[in-house]
């Protein structure tokens, strides 16, 4: 089965830098469950464009400092 | 693990087993009755209340388990939820025109009946296989 989606995130990093950020409060920040910020770490899911501002947000980062899509 | 694929889980494997006994019960009256003659009807509608009830304590055990979890749902449930629930309706398609098909016929009452519900469960044991795959695999 293909990977779900071609869109990449640095998330884990980001969360990293913000002193070790765990899941569970980015997700209530952002307004998703724990699993699905997992999912969109893992590249298993792309969130709406709404979630991937507010998670830019969050890190104070822009869009594509924070998801990133493979050149044609 | 999210509450909704817990629920996905609980509510498939409720309709499996509970509908699995029904249908093993119901083929073995058929092997010694004649189908017109097999009073399915009270067992079909006592079936019912097992389904309800292992959907519920499951649902409620869950939620005592990881009450902060509970009842949660964000827009990946609400995507896979749609997702999901594309298969099961071309399989409830099959069983309604099989359904015709056997009325047309003028089949009994009993295989119409069967036909619909063998339908509608493999449609909800369809969908429910589904979403648990997008949980899974990712969507």
């Amino acid at each position: 089965m293909p990977k779900p989606t071609l869109v990449t995130n640095r998330i884990r990093a980001l969360r990293f830098d913000a002193a070790e950020m765990s899941q569970g409060v980015l997700a209530e920040r952002i307004g998703v469950t724990r699993q699905t910020v997992n999912a969109i770490e893992q590249g298993k899911y792309s969130p709406s464009l709404e979630v991937a501002f507010k998670i830019a947000r969050v890190f104070g980062v822009t869009l594509d400092e924070v998801f990133q899509y493979p050149p044609d | 693990m999210p509450f909704e694929e817990k629920s996905v889980i609980a509510t498939t494997g409720a309709h499996v087993v509970v509908f699995g006994v029904y249908f093993f019960v119901v083929a073995r009256w058929l092997a010694s009755t004649a189908a017109d003659q097999v009073v399915y009807q009270p067992l079909l509608v006592f079936t019912v209340v097992p389904l309800v009830v292992l959907t519920v304590i499951s649902h409620i055990a869950f939620a005592v388990l990881k009450p902060k979890e509970a009842g949660a749902h964000d827009e990946r449930d609400a995507l896979i939820a749609l997702r999901g629930g594309r298969v099961g309706g071309y399989v409830l398609a099959v069983g309604a025109f099989a359904g015709i098909a056997l009325a047309m016929a003028e089949s009994s009452p009993f295989y119409i009946a069967h036909a619909l519900l063998l339908a509608w469960v493999l449609a909800e044991v369809t969908d429910g296989t589904r979403k648990i795959v997008l949980y899974r695999r990712g969507a």
